[in-house]
């Protein structure tokens, strides 16, 4: 008998008279004390999978079929009240986003203690016990203090590790994590993963991890399915599935991955956008967006059959044929990639930008968050250059001042020999024809109001009617959209269409440095490998260069020449890409490499401990060395200053300083 | 003589400007799919009916003119008394004035008077002037008249609201035959609840056209103190309260766009003394602002009888002046929100990418800002328009409303409200009075509710809550 | 805290002046203090020399804004406008236009008033909050949509019709209470009913229904979730967590019409003959006093400023992510 069982689950969700089948038909179990991934690209019903589950559905939603088994017995046919002692009790869950997760004006030990009242019945000394354990068990420091804050007080992080607390604090058999690590940053999700399965080792709970990452999958599961449009399509073991995944979509999802090895290359990526789950289906779901597809993949739905090693659903394996030929290697398109180093084209001097603190009775200026804090490196000509960090670290506002979108506080900006800092608007105008920028959300950047013609004729001034006509239609051909979409809005297009249309808009004043910033951290995997094929080909077609502000390490393996690492405002390493990935000098730079989730297995890590402290208040010395597992007396009281470890490379470290034998590892 | 009043005027430009954007709109989808919404809302589509007959009525009631009394020696002379269209429409329900009060209906007069008949005086409640005039037995004949009348009417009210069905039936039918196209209208299969709309259409047209065949011989809601028919005086309330409610926020919203964008879009001082005018206006009690400055407005048009050819020309610019202090009171809550969302928009990445690419400021609170607010514009403006009526009512009950001589709810109320406390009480003006200003209202409470659901991102959650199949089982 | 308290206070001057300043302006844009002479004496037949002396009387023998005659900073202070507003800032009102101390009018009706606006404001705030939390309890059923109707319906209802018909049913034709009038002590209760009834009766509809929004945008929040996967019950849901999230912006919203209860509302009193503010308010209107209006004016901004702090506070109090500075 497994611990939990969905049997044939379907679930449907009402959207403006739309039915939309979220769940069609899903079945798995999960067993005792396993971690079971359910692997999904966004919008493939495996949230509402594990809502499901809860019997938590938003208003809109409904179980029209199947039936959900936990040790047995069945929890649809549960009163509602019978669910209740379920809930918390036998199956906890956390979900994405910590934040809006946790009741704001509630205490953390309030919180906590209402799922002790419910199911566990202590007495108050055992309660108030019960709760400063729970936090230790965490992780979370000073747990008797910090159980009388409100969550607001706590960082993302430690926000998780709060919601953590509360969904094990009756002892669950089951713990369903939603996503648990999509909304941190990397080394922050890989304290928490870490967490999660020192804390499954010792309770023995199962875990139903949801997911969209083969990384973190490969790291926590031992057992794994994949889900598309509402169906599971393939489920194997861990082992077997990285071994060899079977379903052309589980391949496809390999194949799309960036990474260092496939530097040379073309990504490999999926045609098409998923389909809409509000429409019918007949055949395999897959069928349109496969290579492999033939007629009767579009005619009849596929059944389970047998891949040796895992289940899947895909008519190339029925009576044990051997599945899809192998994949023929796409056409890895040689992409020029000119080692000659060019011609500088924008260089950044000791770039500062602070942000006014204001205090006291007359708002007076009582300080600065140094968000930039003396920043410089240079890119040139048809290069990238790839910015690293967490969020909060300044990359975003960094790439604002530097298109002097935000004024500097202090520094230069010299693009193409111009000084580029303190122009008039008029003047400004001009020197930074050559510069344009492409955002992180493809929703955000374009206006709602405007036809997708009137957006790009926006930068083209000057330009004759004639002229701007042929140059419209050639930018939407050269990012891949058919011609008519100019006089569509934008709420037509998908999020990886709109991000074509943003860069349509930024290649339509000619630019040679385009900032990049995170332009693919809000899409999904297989969208992003067409994101990255096609900034990729526009740098060889047109020697642009990039500056590329990302966290994402398996982007910048993938199509950087040089790496800048950026910590609260600084930049602490910073080199060719070759050296700083496979010879990371700073200890920041090499737990940030560490704690990226690797489809390779999991592998033993220097983790960055602890939080990113506040950039308001940074720590003195080296603002890193709260965190640092190599900290010396000199990184408490100076900031390091920049050494040189090879012809391009160079670090902010102490432990490579000239005053000091240091040696890194 | 055509005679165009103020409000007239800013009548016809609100309804062009309306015109226009439905034209304008209608060939962009951005801009017509929240609208194809409301078209989709049951209530919001009912309410619009009512709304459409309150509005033509108003509208009827905006086309003003004096009529020609005489010619001397080729000139034309004109009465001083302005008419509109619906005056001549209604011109029997105008005319028709009694003496006093009359109820509902009624052949004689509500109280006793002493008549001379004869030599002899007697105390008799009188026949009415008009009220029943072509009767010769009230007491018998009265009722089956009255339900004779309204019969016809009602079956003319049908015959032309059969036509009207027949004729949107026909315009829906589309290559289908003409029962199919009528059964799915009926059947409300379309996307726009076409049968509610005509069923509530059938309904007006069964009140209304009774109503007006019977006012032409009796005072379908009584008679005031002055003897003045009280549906007269309810229908003509109708404009002064769609003025009120419309014209204000016309007034108001360039204050309110202009001024939020700029403090929030551009900041600084700026930013500052916006606030400050704003947080002044609305730390003065609103009901004493728009006290002293109607004081203020009624001594100068005292001072002035010169400046006015008529007293319709008084009353209106009253109301205009009304119009525009409600307005000078009600803009800083829409001016604060504008100002919030500008200061959000700001932060955009749309608009980032914009001043990107130079694009001037100007641009940039055109293009971008602007569209992007009217959403929340028109939420507001829609929302605001019952609360304007109903506040009417209120200031001209204080004394600080619409000119005395205007008709309006308010007026209707404040020259009733003594007479609930006679003995018998005469409580029709008040009922008139509440009737259709309660329909109006609602109504327009209703419709600003599918407009606010239909562009609001917010509130468009589903919020049906469909239980598991095999919940409580 | 204290910090922002006294910027906040300091903030307050600017703009009690502006709205003094616009006060003069409105009432002198057309009327000249001849005229205020002339209304008050009677306006026919009245000699320059009346006029002059009540000018005399009264402190309006200057000019208005501006003294052309003075230097310095008398340019500005020796004016009706200087004279007239520094006293207040001192909160001393002087006398009506018809001689009384207009101090004294405000401290003996403020009672009265507030007798009706507090209880009105609570029970009000109590009612709506209830009807709402049931309709949000009640969500997407039958009584949730009935009760939205409900409000609709009774929002559509001008308040003047609530005190008519409350007057009519309660007083006039079941004879429970007296129609209207006043008493002060406990004498007033059987006065005062009545108008509370009708004024958490005219609220209720928009009260309730806005409400239900707040209540219903806070079920959507995920935090919601999160209480309901712990297996609780959905009252306590509700009760617990919607309920205090959902207080903060429905009492603090609420919060800055605090100070002004004490303006009492101008139609009830009216209606219900009680000797309040709002009456007196109302009166000094129709008889143009300006000295009173011009007081009530400036009590009402000062109290509004007042209820800004109070939100402000409040909001402290309320949510423990905000902290003033």
């Amino acid at each position: 008998m497994s611990l939990l069982e969905l049997e044939n689950l379907r679930t449907f969700l009402e959207n403006n008279g739309n039915i939309v089948r979220a769940v069609d038909g899903v079945s798995f179990s999960v067993e005792k004390g396993e971690t079971f991934a359910l692997l999904g690209e966004s919008g493939c019903g495996k949230s509402m999978t594990s809502l499901s589950v809860m019997r938590l559905l938003p208003d809109a939603g409904r179980i029209v079929d199947g039936d959900i088994f936990f040790q047995g017995s069945s929890l649809l046919s549960l009163p509602e009240k019978g669910m209740r002692d379920i809930r918390g009790k036998k199956i906890g869950i956390i979900f994405q986003e910590p934040g809006l997760s946790l009741n704001p004006v509630l205490r953390v030990r309030d919180q906590i203690g209402e799922v002790l009242d419910r199911h566990a019945h202590l007495d108050r000394e055992a309660r108030n016990k019960r709760i400063v354990e729970l936090l230790d068990q965490v992780g979370i420091p000073d747990p008797e203090l910090r159980a009388e804050d409100y969550p607001f007080q706590f960082s993302g992080g430690m926000k998780q590790r709060v919601m953590i607390a509360m969904a094990l604090a009756a002892e669950p058999d089951v713990l369903i994590a939603d996503e648990p690590t999509t909304a941190l940053d990397v080394t922050i999700q890989a304290q928490i993963l870490e967490l999660l399965r020192s804390l499954q080792k010792k309770l023995g709970m199962a875990i139903l991890l949801i997911t969209h990452d083969l990384g973190v999958v490969s790291e926590m599961a031992s057992r794994v399915a994949v889900m598309y449009a509402g169906e599971i399509v393939e489920t194997a073991s861990r082992d077997a599935f990285f071994a060899r995944p079977a379903h052309p979509y589980s391949r496809k999802l390999f194949a799309s991955l960036p990474g260092r090895e496939k530097r040379g290359e073309m990504l490999d990526m999926i045609r098409g956008v998923v389909p809409p789950l509000s429409r019918e289906f007949s055949g395999c779901r897959f069928a349109e967006r496969c290579d492999h597809a033939f007629d009767l993949c579009r005619e009849v739905s596929p059944i389970w059959h047998d891949s040796g090693g895992s289940l899947v659903r895909c008519h190339l394996y029925a009576d044990g044929r051997p599945g899809p030929v192998e994949e023929r290697k796409v056409v890895a398109e040689p992409v020029p990639r000119p080692d000659m180093p060019g011609e500088i084209l924008l260089s950044v001097r000791d770039l500062s930008v602070h942000f006014p603190i204001r205090k006291g009775l007359f708002k007076r200026v009582a300080g600065h968050v140094a968000a930039v804090d003396g920043v410089s490196f240079s890119i040139a000509e048809g290069k990238t250059l790839a910015l690293v960090g967490e969020s909060g670290c300044g990359k975003t506002t960094l790439g604002k001042a530097i298109l002097q979108l935000l004024a500097p506080t202090s520094g230069s900006v010299n693009y193409d020999g111009k000084e580029i800092t303190g122009l008039g608007r008029r003047s400004l105008k001009k020197a930074r024809q050559g510069l344009q920028i492409i955002f992180q959300d493809p929703y955000a950047s374009l206006n709602p109001r405007m036809r997708i013609r009137e957006i790009m004729e926006e930068g083209m001034q000057g330009m004759g009617a004639g002229d701007r006509n042929a140059h419209i239609l050639e930018l939407l051909e050269e990012v891949g959209l058919s011609e008519d979409a100019q006089y569509r809005y934008p709420h037509e297009f998908s999020g990886g269409q709109r991000q074509r249309i943003a860069i349509a808009r930024a290649l339509a004043v000619n630019p040679r440095l385009i900032v990049c910033d995170e332009p693919t951290s809000a899409l999904d995997v297989s969208v992003q490998a067409q994101i990255l094929n096609l900034l990729k080909r526009l740098q060889a077609d047109h020697g642009l260069s990039f500056l590329f502000i990302t966290h994402n390490i398996s982007v910048v393996e993938y199509l950087a020449h040089e790496v800048a690492v950026m910590y609260l405002g600084r930049i602490v390493e910073k080199g060719r890409a070759e050296d700083v990935l496979t010879a990371p000098a700073h200890p920041y730079t090499q737990a940030l490499l560490a704690a990226v989730p690797s489809i390779a297995g999991r592998t033993p890590r220097a983790m960055a401990r602890f939080d990113l402290p506040s950039p308001a208040d940074p720590p003195a010395g080296c603002h890193y060395h709260l965190r640092c597992p190599h900290s010396m007396p000199q990184c408490e009281t100076r900031y390091p200053e920049p050494t040189r470890l090879g012809e391009s490379h160079e670090v902010r470290c102490h432990l490579y300083g000239n005053d000091t034998a240091g040696t890194g590892d | 003589m055509v005679v165009i009043l103020w409000t007239d005027g800013l009548v016809f430009l609100l309804s062009g400007l309306i015109l226009a954007f439905a034209v304008y709109a209608s060939r962009r989808p951005h801009l017509s799919l929240p609208w194809r919404r409301v078209g989709q809302s049951r209530s919001g589509m009912i309410s619009a009916v009512i709304l459409i007959c309150f509005v033509s009525i108003g509208l009827l009631d905006s086309f003003h003119f004096r009529p020609q009394i005489a010619i001397d020696k080729g000139k034309p002379i004109y009465s001083v008394e302005v008419l509109s269209a619906f005056d001549f429409l209604v011109e029997t329900m105008r005319n028709h004035t009694e003496r006093t009060y009359s109820s509902p209906f009624s052949a004689y007069a509500f109280s006793r008077e002493t008549v001379a008949s004869d030599g002899v005086q007697s105390r008799i409640y009188p026949r009415l002037r008009y009220g029943g005039a072509d009767l010769a037995d009230p007491g018998r004949e009265r009722i089956p008249d009255i339900l004779k009348r309204s019969l016809v009417a009602a079956l003319e009210g049908i015959g032309v609201w059969a036509l009207l069905a027949a004729i949107l039936v026909f315009r829906h039918s589309g290559g289908k035959s003409f029962p199919d196209a009528a059964s799915s209208i009926f059947r409300g299969e379309t996307e726009i609840p076409w049968n509610a709309m005509l069923g509530t259409l059938l309904a007006i047209f069964l009140i209304a056209f009774p109503a007006f065949a019977l006012s032409s011989h009796y005072h379908v809601f009584g008679t005031d103190k002055v003897g003045q028919d009280v549906f007269y005086l309810a229908l003509k309330s109708i404009r002064t309260g769609l003025v009120i409610g419309t014209l204000t926020t016309l007034v108001m919203l360039p204050f309110a766009i202009f001024l939020g964008i700029m403090a929030g879009y551009l900041g600084g001082w700026l930013d500052d003394v916006i606030q400050y005018l704003y947080t002044m206006l609305n730390s003065i009690p609103a009901v004493l602002l728009i006290a002293a400055s109607v004081l203020m407005m009624q001594v100068y048009i005292d001072a002035h009888p010169a400046l006015f050819e008529t007293m319709a020309e008084r009353a209106d610019l009253r109301l205009l002046f009304l119009c525009m202090i409600l307005g000078m009171t009600s803009w800083t809550g829409l001016c604060r929100l504008l100002r919030g969302e500008a200061l959000k928009l700001r932060e955009m990445e749309y608009i980032l990418a914009a001043q990107a690419f130079g694009v001037s400021r100007l641009r940039i609170v055109t293009r971008h800002i602007l569209p992007n607010v009217m959403h929340i514009v028109l939420i507001s403006v829609v929302m605001e328009f019952s609360s304007l009526v109903l506040a009417e009512a209120v200031l001209s009950y204080v004394g600080v409303g619409v000119d005395p001589s205007m008709i309006s709810f308010g007026t209707m109320i404040n020259s009733a409200r003594l007479e609930m406390a006679r003995e018998p009480m005469v409580w029709w003006p008040l009922a008139a009075a509440f009737v259709f200003m309660f329909a109006m209202v609602l109504s327009a409470n209703l419709f600003a509710d599918a407009v606010r659901d239909a562009f609001d991102p917010r509130t468009r959650v589903a919020s049906r809550r469909i239980p598991p199949v095999k919940d409580e089982a | 805290m204290i910090a922002y308290l006294i910027r906040r206070l300091l903030y307050a001057v600017p703009i009690l002046v502006g709205v003094n300043l616009l006060t003069f302006a409105l009432f002198f844009v057309v009327n000249t203090p001849d005229d205020m002479a002339r209304i008050q004496l009677g306006i026919k037949r009245v000699t320059p020399d009346a006029i002059h002396n009540w000018k005399v009387a009264h402190g309006y023998d200057k000019p208005l804004f501006f003294n052309p005659g003075e230097s310095g900073s008398n340019f500005f202070t020796d004016t009706i406008f200087f004279e007239k507003s520094v006293p207040m800032f001192r909160f001393e009102f002087g006398r009506s236009d018809d001689g009384r101390d207009i101090a004294q009018e405000i401290e003996s009706r403020a009672g009265p008033s507030l007798e009706i606006a507090l209880p009105v404001f609570l029970i009000g705030m109590m009612t709506n909050v209830s009807f709402a939390l049931m309709m949000a309890f009640f969500r997407a059923t039958l009584v949730d949509v009935w009760g939205v109707v409900m409000c609709v319906a009774a929002m559509s209802i001008s308040g003047l019709f609530y005190i008519i018909g409350g007057q009519f049913l309660v007083a006039k034709l079941w004879h429970w209470v007296p129609i209207s009038g006043f008493e002060a002590g406990a004498s007033s209760l059987k006065f005062v009913i009545l108008p509370v009834v009708i004024g958490v009766a005219s609220g209720l509809g928009s009260g309730a229904r806005w409400y239900r929004t707040i209540f219903l945008e806070e079920i959507g929040r995920d935090y919601v979730r999160t209480a309901k996967a712990k297996g609780i019950s959905e009252i306590r849901v509700l009760f617990h967590h919607v309920l205090r999230n959902g207080l903060i912006p429905i009492l603090t919203g609420a919060v800055v019409v605090i100070p002004s209860l004490f303006m009492g509302s101008l139609i009830m009193e009216s209606f219900f003959g009680i000797p309040g503010l709002g009456s007196y308010t109302l009166d000094a209107i129709n008889s143009q006093d300006f000295a009173i209006v011009r007081s009530m004016v400036f009590i009402g901004s000062v109290l509004y400023i007042i209820g800004l702090m109070l939100t402000d506070i409040s909001y402290t109090l309320a949510d423990p992510r905000i902290r003033l500075q």
